[in-house]
């Protein structure tokens, strides 16, 4: 009995705080794009469904956070796992640990606007590189914020990430005895490049790749950074969402719904191809 | 017999209007004495929505207004940051939700948020005009009256007034554009120092462009005509998207928020930044974020010049508490102090004229703007705001035609 007892009440704890506001909000949301909730709605319509869907804008939103959060975790995983390799046992402690996990303490709008500062064309670096002569005014710095290519954001995650993605790698070398796997296939004559992409990067990619694909997810529906680096156009799909909900027209309101409702639908189908209960093995 | 039943449930349905109107008009906390209203404002906690992002205003708040309501009126004043659509985002869900006591007793609004709030009737009024010290306004003054062109009926307490300025560096541009040819010209000959915000300043720098090209706000007044506003329009568009590659970084992208202009105004980064307020550049220089070189100035359509308020939630729990803390807002005290610009610096709402001569004495004694505008200046160049669907519909099209157009 008490056992049991004991169970119902985490049980209880996840559905009242978790299941339950995630469920309402879910279907709050479904409800108001199908114009069923809503002062200024007026009854079940597929209207707002229609105009979002063939908005190029919010189908141009989704692959562009696709893409960049791809690209954000690719660079995050690859440099985390070189500094686990190389310096891993130097990040463990003493000062270079300090200024690597410092930046987990940055809130994402802090870390925004620090690289604003840091890399626009009035910024430090540019003023910088004018202080030295490199460049003949500030506005010959290259474009690293509002850039084409994403570069001011790609940073500023990267600089937010990265401590996170070594300590995994760090945690995972101790746990899954790395090192003795490296002797064990060193002394069955195994070159060090097979060591590496036939040992060590299978082991680390599969023990880290529900988290990959959690800070994945995260990526996706990041709203700071993106919305101080970012361009005007294309927009992520938290940008476009809060948009659409907080602009000036009201009657936009339901294709932020919209939205929201096809990027949970996104996260849905994210987690249930990747995170199936086989796989749920953190390890951090 | 037919008929004979018609009539009587007319007479019943005319009877039952003027007892719910009747009960409306001695329920609604704006008709009752207002030394009834003092004394059951006494004790209550009024919750303010505001912009909490100026920190003048702020100061405002916190070392004066909340600590008079508290001495003088018995009256908690808490502050809680919020603005635009975040509040009419607030009082929809209470609406949805048929709540009855909202969280929000007083909300810091205009143009565009009075609108929406109207829209959906989520305010409480009529009342401005009930209150003891609405004797110093003058609500004939159109721009009081109306806000951006939707007349207010009382459903909002004015709380200042605000001019549109554009602010530039005399060390940096030599010959200040005014009209949009200027602009133009001087565009091309300084290409990247340039841009305008996603935001209600851009918005507001557009719509006045937009006057321009209609030759003055006449011919935009009253509701949105959708004729001329396609025929204007597309003359902005056209000018914005013609001279676009040369604004900060091509015209590729635009600023999320004037904040990061001004920012990059003060690195020299653009040559140009935008204000509500004409003491903005003071408090900008004060501050260092400016030079000292920094000037205001007017565009050729003159300078947009509206209202801000406040206003009460149609639910809010403590509407005679609300009432007090307005009323004393437009207190010749607290506006004069207001107005100082070591406070706030916010233009007086007050009628200058209806001031007794102490008031007077006092408002006159008030530091003077160094860098800004004189205010007949602004005065004499001011146009009023328009309708609110001219705003809505310049926001959609300014992504339709110039940031979404490749």
């Amino acid at each position: 009995m008490t056992s049991r007892f004991k169970n119902i009440i985490p049980f209880s704890m996840l559905v009242i705080l978790a299941i339950i506001p995630l469920v309402l909000g879910i279907g709050y949301a479904v409800s108001y794009s199908f114009g069923l909730t809503g002062v200024l709605n007026n009854g079940f319509t597929l209207a707002h469904w229609q105009t979002a869907l063939s908005n190029k804008d919010v189908l141009m939103s989704f692959g562009y956070s696709i893409l960049l959060s791809f690209v954000s975790i690719v660079l995050c995983v690859g440099a985390a796992a070189f500094l686990a390799f190389y310096i891993g046992d130097k990040l463990q402690s003493g000062r270079l640990s300090y200024f690597l996990y410092l930046p987990m303490a940055f809130p994402a709008l802090v870390a925004a606007f620090f690289f604003f500062q840091f890399l626009s064309n009035g910024g430090f670096l540019s003023r910088f590189f004018f202080q030295l002569g490199f460049i003949k005014t500030i506005d010959d710095f290259p474009n690293l914020v509002n850039d084409k290519y994403s570069i001011g954001i790609l940073a500023a995650q990267f600089f937010l990430t990265l401590p996170v993605f070594v300590l995994l790698n760090l945690s995972i070398i101790k746990n899954e005895n790395i090192a003795a796997l490296k002797t064990l296939g060193a002394s069955l004559g195994a070159k060090r490049s097979q060591i590496l992409f036939r040992v060590t990067l299978p082991v680390m990619l599969k023990k880290s790749f529900p988290t990959v694909v959690l800070f994945f997810i995260f990526k996706l529906g990041t709203y700071e950074i993106p919305l101080l680096l970012g361009r005007s156009s294309p927009e992520v799909i938290s940008v476009i969402t809060v948009r659409k909900m907080q602009r000036y027209n009201l009657l936009d309101i339901p294709q932020g719904y919209v939205i929201a409702v096809l990027y949970a639908m996104l996260v849905f189908v994210l987690l249930t191809l990747s995170l199936k209960p086989s796989k749920i093995n953190m390890n951090v | 017999m037919k008929r004979f039943s018609v009539f009587l449930l007319t007479i019943f349905v005319v009877l039952c209007s003027c007892k719910s109107q009747k009960e409306h008009e001695i329920t609604n906390p704006a008709n009752k004495p207002w030394d009834s209203i003092l004394a059951t404002a006494k004790g209550k906690t009024v919750v303010m929505n505001m912009y909490q992002g100026f920190k003048k205003g702020n100061n405002y708040m916190n070392e004066y207004v909340i600590p008079t309501l508290q001495k003088e009126y018995g009256i908690t004043l808490k502050i809680v940051s919020g603005q635009g659509k975040e509040i009419v985002n607030n009082v929809m869900a209470e609406k949805e939700s048929g709540s009855a006591k909202g969280q929000i007793d007083l909300c810091w609004i205009n143009g565009e948020t009075f609108y929406q709030l109207m829209q959906i009737e989520g305010l409480y009024g009529p009342y401005a005009e009930k209150l003891p010290n609405a004797k110093y306004i003058d609500f004939t003054d159109p721009i009081i009256k109306y806000d951006f062109q939707t007349e207010v009926k009382g459903y909002e307490t004015p709380w200042s007034k605000s001019s549109f300025i554009v602010i530039t560096d005399t060390a940096r541009v030599k010959k200040i554009p005014v009209t949009m040819q200027d602009f133009e010209s001087y565009w091309k000959q300084n290409p990247g120092k340039f841009t305008l915000a996603q935001d209600f300043m851009g918005l507001t720098l557009l719509k006045s462009w937009l006057v321009e090209i209609a030759g003055g706000i006449k011919e935009l007044e009253g509701p949105l005509d959708e004729a001329k506003y396609k025929k204007y329009s597309m003359q902005l568009w056209d000018f914005v998207n013609r001279n676009k590659k040369y604004f900060w970084k091509n015209g590729e992208t635009f600023p999320a928020s004037n904040v990061t202009i001004s920012q990059m105004f003060g690195t020299g980064e653009v040559n140009f930044t935008f204000a509500f307020g004409n003491s903005d550049i003071d408090e900008k220089v004060e501050e260092g974020l400016y030079p000292k070189s920094a000037k205001g100035f007017i565009l050729q359509a003159g300078s947009t010049y509206n209202t801000n308020y406040i206003g009460i939630p149609f639910n809010s729990a403590n509407k005679e508490a609300a009432m007090v803390v307005c009323n004393f807002l437009i207190s010749p005290e607290a506006q004069i102090k207001k107005s100082d610009l070591k406070m706030w610096g916010a233009g007086l709402v007050l009628d200058y004229s209806k001031l007794g001569a102490n008031d007077e004495q006092k408002f006159n004694d008030l530091p003077k703007l160094i860098y800004g505008l004189p205010e007949v200046e602004i005065k004499q160049k001011s146009i009023k705001e328009t309708e609110p669907k001219y705003m809505i519909r310049v926001d959609e099209d300014f992504r339709k035609y110039v940031i979404d157009a490749k």
